[in-house]
């Protein structure tokens, strides 16, 4: 049989079928299609203006090594004219975040950007191993969820940058929109599809890859042949969103464009005015100065139930008001550091960043 | 589906006919309602007694389906709908719970007890009531149809009600369209190629019976998923177009809680957002321009959706009602909808009130884009740009790059700008199986009404043709 040629270009033999379209296509088609579908989505979304200072969330893992590799080639082919840097978030996970973080360091060395690491132990004066230590495995990724959050807007805040893109791809765009269906988040459902997310007092977030299927992104690392951590968190997630992921699994591989189609409903659809309306408003913590839908943010919350013995707290309403119940915090409870907005763009200050 | 059997139902004399299991209700096992029965049915952690249920069932029925039988305006004092009533009965669970509360409600002398005086609803709301029964064997060759026995079923159980069978080759069939006056249709049939342009063009030589027309339909499909979606579609659009024939101003389906959110999430999975609240309840009118614009819009209500699968197949167990059981199509383990429905029973099972979380989360979302039309095929809203998003999100060709490109409309002959999101993909979408580059050249005859879709657009274009340029497309 005669090698079949690219469905693209017509000229070179197809290697690939891609996740995405089910094309048959060549190495080089495989990585220009990639990029360029990437790049569509910044210029679409008007993501960056020249002279932005951008953060790469990384962590050493597949999606953030990719985007991070994508993100230095098109600022260089199409002149963006941003300044990217890593920030990577240390969750105290001994041998699964430490390991990671090496191959970060190595990112940093290849694509020459600075690096930023905050810990968790730095920020909160707790790692996830003493966390699960305490409260077990279970709920263990609602702390780590909420904590990363607020690191990455700390770090992004230390390293004065305007803006965080972080490697979420199509394929947890598209579980996050059936876990929020299933969980009745609607304020989260009318958001998670959005590219770009901006409160008043939050650092704007974007995702690059929101239209880039899992398997394609793992294709690209494969063949640029990137260097990657590829361990799964030792700490294995909740049960529901387990359920959400093997189906969603099964969606793609009974009709692959499940994951595209499921995006594409979840981009059609918005919250009703009148249930919007109803929604809390947002206000900043009292505590810590970050933004909350209630008096205490979700990290202090949980940090006080971690200090004070009680772990459900932040978790469940109902330990919440026992925890009130027991009194006020005590004097000398430890606290997160009160969090402020970078400066803004400008000239950029001198900031600590570690090189090692 | 499934009756549903929970280990919770008990026999006609409250003997429970299945191994009891460990307690799934929170506090005390007596009735919520008259707090004195000891219950016998546990709905997402309350509890119920036997003579508690019934009208706990009958209340949710009336809340799923009184609220919309008037016209938006009129007052609700009086339910007075304009038209006659069609009800789609496939056999299963749902529908024949829905049949049974129908005709204790609306058409026998049971509520004039609990009410005072003569009840001008003992009449019956609805003048005419049909029933419609929708058969599918002739898609899949092995199986036995049931026409026979469904029509059976409605004579003896209700026989003040019209049977009326159809089957989905009349999808396919113009004389059945001109029986029910459909709209204008050209003596040769217009058919189209599963391509990703899905080009449509008229046939010379049109003779090939409606069944051959339907099986060669199905046969080029890409996805076992593109089956069971096509499927559900003609069912749904034959039966609009019997209500509007019978001239209906409801069409009721018995769609329960439980299969509302299987097809909520099913029809998300394949695209289908926009149309998000069509899923639960829609309002339809034939979206041909040849009409005389006075036509009323059938109402399609699912009067169950707030009824789950396990209290329709107690209430049908503690009635005693016949289930003959809907007709299992093959191949569900590979197609989205089969895919959703395992998942969702199964977490039904583990986490009672899922099915419930989503439904209401669905009800509180809207389409968020401009409306540009209405489906051809499906005959549900179309939002507008979707031909610019798709190339943007996937190329697809090299040419596609350029912003020039991303302008150009397609083809004029080509059926994807008259299609929703979810028909386009039930029509293009491959499965990873499937050889993606040879594409079929075999022409499929399109449904009687995509076809008196494109004969009205014909027309229109020789109305206006002296002042096209260039062919006029697009
Ligand atoms: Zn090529
Ligand atoms: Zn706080
Ligand atoms: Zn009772
Ligand atoms: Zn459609």
């Amino acid at each position: 049989m005669a090698p079949k040629l690219c469905a693209l270009c017509e000229k070179s033999r197809a290697i690939l079928k891609r996740p995405k379209t089910g094309q048959q296509i060549c190495k080089e088609c495989f990585f220009y299609v990639f990029e360029t579908e990437v790049h569509n989505t910044i210029t679409q979304a008007q993501l960056f203006k020249p002279g932005d200072r951008v953060a790469i969330g990384a962590s050493g893992g597949k999606d953030s090594t990719v985007l991070a590799y994508v993100m230095k080639t098109l600022n260089e082919r199409y002149d963006y004219g941003i300044h990217l840097y890593l920030l990577s978030i240390d969750e105290g996970i001994t041998g699964y975040r430490d390991d990671s973080l090496e191959t970060v360091k190595r990112n940093q060395q290849q694509y020459s950007m600075p690096l930023k690491i905050l810990s968790y132990n730095d920020l909160y004066g707790w790692t996830m191993d003493a966390v699960v230590a305490q409260i077990g495995k279970k709920n263990n990724c609602t702390f780590c969820g909420v904590f990363r959050r607020q690191a990455l807007d700390r770090g992004a805040a230390v390293l004065n940058v305007d803006h965080i893109v972080t490697g979420h791809n199509a394929d947890d765009i598209a579980e996050t929109v059936l876990m929020n269906i299933m969980r009745g988040d609607i304020a989260r459902l009318g958001r998670c599809t959005s590219i770009c997310t901006q409160g008043e007092d939050t650092i704007k977030r974007s995702k690059p890859f929101k239209y880039t299927y899992e398997k394609e992104i793992v294709m690209y690392a494969y063949f640029k042949k990137l260097d990657y951590f590829s361990t799964e968190c030792i700490y294995s997630p909740d049960a529901y969103r387990g359920h959400a992921r093997a189906f969603l699994k099964d969606l793609e591989a009974a009709r692959p464009s499940a994951i595209i189609d499921i995006i594409h409903s979840g981009e059609a659809f918005a919250v009703k005015e009148e249930v919007k309306a109803a929604q809390k408003a947002q206000q900043t913590c009292k505590r810590c100065g970050y933004m909350s839908s209630n008096e205490l943010c979700k990290a202090c919350s949980l940090l006080e139930g971690l200090e004070r013995g009680v772990a459900a707290v932040g978790i469940t309403d109902r330990a919440r008001k026992k925890m009130d119940a027991e009194g006020p915090a005590p004097e000398g409870l430890r606290t997160i550091p009160y969090f402020q907005m970078p400066a803004g763009p400008g000239p950029s200050t001198t900031i600590q960043i570690d090189t090692s | 589906m499934s009756c549903g059997t929970a280990a919770e139902i008990q026999n006609a004399q409250g003997e429970s006919v299945l191994m009891t299991k460990k307690p799934k209700y929170d506090r005390s096992n007596v009735c919520v309602k008259c707090k004195e029965n000891t219950g016998n049915i546990v709905i997402r952690h309350v509890v119920y007694c036997k003579s508690c249920f019934d009208p706990f069932v009958k209340h949710r029925f009336k809340k799923g389906l009184e609220p919309f039988i008037n016209i938006s305006g009129q007052k609700k004092a009086v339910l007075k709908p304009w038209g006659n009533l069609t009800i789609g009965f496939s056999g299963g669970l749902g529908s024949t719970v829905l049949l049974d509360l129908i005709t204790r409600c609306y058409y026998s002398s049971e509520e004039v007890d609990e009410k005072k005086g003569n009840n001008p609803r003992n009449d019956g709301i609805w003048k005419k009531v049909t029933v419609c029964y929708v058969e599918v064997s002739e898609v899949y060759s092995k199986m036995p149809g049931r026409t026979a026995e469904v029509r059976q079923f409605i004579q003896d159980s209700y026989p003040t009600f019209e049977f009326v069978p159809v089957r989905l080759s009349n999808a396919f069939d113009k004389r059945w369209w001109e029986r029910i006056s459909g709209g204008p249709l050209t003596k040769s049939d217009f058919a189209m190629r599963l391509d990703p342009d899905l080009a449509f063009k008229l046939l010379d030589d049109s003779s090939s019976t409606p069944l051959e027309s339907l099986q060669a339909y199905f046969r080029s499909l890409p996805t076992q998923t593109a089956v069971h979606s096509s499927i559900q579609t003609l069912i749904r659009v034959l039966l609009l177009h019997i209500a509007r024939s019978k001239n209906s101003s409801h069409l009721l389906l018995g769609t329960s809680l439980t299969s509302l959110a299987i097809s909520l999430i099913s029809g998300i999975s394949q695209g289908g957002g926009y149309n998000i609240r069509e899923e639960a309840q829609e309002d339809w009118t034939p979206s041909l321009t040849s009409g005389d614009g006075k036509e009323r819009a059938v109402r399609l209500v699912r009067p169950l959706r707030d009824v789950g699968v396990k209290e329709c197949g107690t209430y049908a167990w503690w009635r005693g009602l016949k289930v003959l059981g809907k007709a299992k199509w093959p191949g569900g383990r590979q197609s989205i909808g089969g895919l959703t429905k395992e998942f969702i029973l199964g977490l039904e099972k583990g986490y009672p009130s899922t099915v419930s979380t989503i439904t209401r989360t669905c009800a509180k979302l809207v389409s968020k884009d401009e409306l540009v039309g209405i489906c051809s095929i499906c005959q549900r809203p179309v939002q507008g740009g979707l031909d610019t998003w798709k190339s943007q999100i996937s190329i697809r060709s090299l040419a596609e790059v350029t912003p020039a490109r991303l302008a150009q409309d397609p083809p004029s002959n080509s059926l994807i700008s008259l299609l929703c999101y979810s028909c386009q993909g039930t029509l293009t979408s491959r499965s990873s199986k499937t050889i993606s580059t040879a594409e079929s050249e075999v022409m499929v005859t399109l449904p009687v009404w995509t076809q008196a879709k494109l004969v009205d657009r014909e027309r229109m274009k020789g109305e206006i043709q002296d002042f096209l340029i260039d062919g006029g497309n697009e």
